[in-house]
């Protein structure tokens, strides 16, 4: 076998230097991490179903947006985008390295997350993303479909094929 | 009474969801969490001039054989194949979102957490981008390259060994270096190996294996430099 010999080499390099976050929006930055923090780790949790993991995407999330600031007009929505967008980049990679269960089964949760997790066990990642954007942060079909980016008509499917799954489950536990 | 049974399913989701969200043990909410974002959005971050600086010492390593990238790189710090790939320059910094995707991340032994990301849009080139962060969660910088994608390949960059594979349905790679082996998952053809592994120079042998766990025929390919 011949060795593969290197044909590029890196092109740029990112260090410390001198550009800063923009400090001038602290107030409202902080009010919208104050606010919306816990509510933003529920749905990264609904795909990552691990709580240390969750608060990670968000607080990437809210680095990036606090380095595009005066871009983002809809920062909520964007935020939300960015944490469903992370979250899935994250479990992707675990799926990928069959790690999932045993990164779940590591975190003591508490009771109730333990109880959602179990409770939405039978929903894709998507799903559970979808019920809780619809059911807990009650949002519209629209603004779903921006956050998972995806169509409307993508979250109508979604979130009627997930509550059919919860239906069935509830019957069935009810039966038991 | 009868109940609405789709009322009834809303009804204890939502209730699950709230008694979670009231409970969740969060290290990072709250005024605490906040500082600590701001100890590390408050590190300083790459600049352009940095960048020119950086692409120049680059061009003047690689010597005369680098004259066409030296010409691109004084024209704009950053490549046309990365000006391609990043039509915003200012993504470069938010790598965690399209059109990048994290695709491994490796620990050293003192906590030091490296992050891989790499451009998702279809080429003939793609760019990665290793970020360090330490344990405490501060971002110590990135680096970031772009090249093209027939060919296995091994670079070493911030200290850990970026490597891509070519071929569909790629899950994992074996890597052997003086009689080691080690398994790396591969996520878009891409994977990160701890400097343990190989330095410079030395030859790797990767084997790239399938979903269904077939190995392909194994590649000999040299790391290449920082």
């Amino acid at each position: 076998m011949e060795p593969t010999a290197l044909s590029e080499r890196p092109l740029y390099v990112q260090q410390t230097a001198d550009a800063r976050v923009d400090t001038s929006t602290d107030g409202e930055f902080n009010e919208l991490y104050l606010r919306s923090y816990r509510r933003l780790v529920v749905v990264a949790y609904s795909v990552t179903e691990s709580v240390a993991h969750a608060e990670e995407v968000v607080q990437d999330a809210y680095l990036q947006l606090l380095r595009r600031w005066d871009r983002v007009e809809n920062k909520e929505a964007w935020l939300r985008r960015a944490v469903v967008s992370l979250a899935t980049s994250w479990l992707r990679r675990q799926i990928i390295e069959r790690r999932v269960k045993d990164a779940t089964r590591r975190e003591p949760d508490a009771t109730a997350c333990v109880n959602l997790r179990l409770m939405l066990t039978r929903l894709t990642p998507r799903q559970r993303a979808a019920v809780v954007l619809r059911y807990y942060e009650g949002l519209s079909e629209r603004e779903i479909a921006l956050a998972l980016s995806c169509r409307a008509g993508t979250v109508k499917s979604l979130l009627s094929r997930a509550m059919a799954k919860l239906k069935e489950e509830y019957r069935d536990a009810d039966r038991s | 009474m009868q109940t609405d049974p789709e009322s009834g399913v809303q009804k204890r989701l939502v209730g699950a969801i709230e008694a979670a969200a009231r409970t969740m043990p969060l290290r990072n909410g709250g005024e605490r969490g906040l500082h600590a974002l701001r100890a590390r959005a408050g590190k300083p971050r790459s600049s352009r001039t940095f960048k020119v600086l950086a692409a120049a010492a680059v061009v003047a390593i690689l010597g005369s054989g680098a004259v066409a990238a030296a010409h691109e790189l004084g024209r704009d710090p950053v490549s046309d194949d990365f000006t391609r790939l990043h039509p915003d320059k200012s993504d470069i910094d938010d790598v965690g979102v399209e059109p990048h995707a994290l695709v491994a991340e490796v620990a050293m032994p003192d906590g030091t957490r490296s992050r891989l990301f790499r451009t998702t849009q279809e080429g003939s080139k793609a760019c990665w981008d290793v970020q360090q962060i330490r344990a405490d969660g501060e971002q110590l910088g990135n680096v970031g390259f772009c090249r093209a994608v027939s060919s296995p390949s091994l670079d070493t960059v911030n200290g850990v060994i970026v490597g891509f594979v070519p071929g569909e349905d790629v899950v994992s790679v074996r890597a052997t270096a003086n009689g080691q082996s080690l398994d790396a998952a591969v996520t878009l053809n891409s994977f990160l190996l701890s400097p343990s592994v190989a330095s410079p120079g030395m030859s790797v042998t990767l084997q790239p294996v399938g979903s269904a766990g077939e190995p392909a025929a194994p590649v000999v390919v040299v790391v290449g430099p920082t």
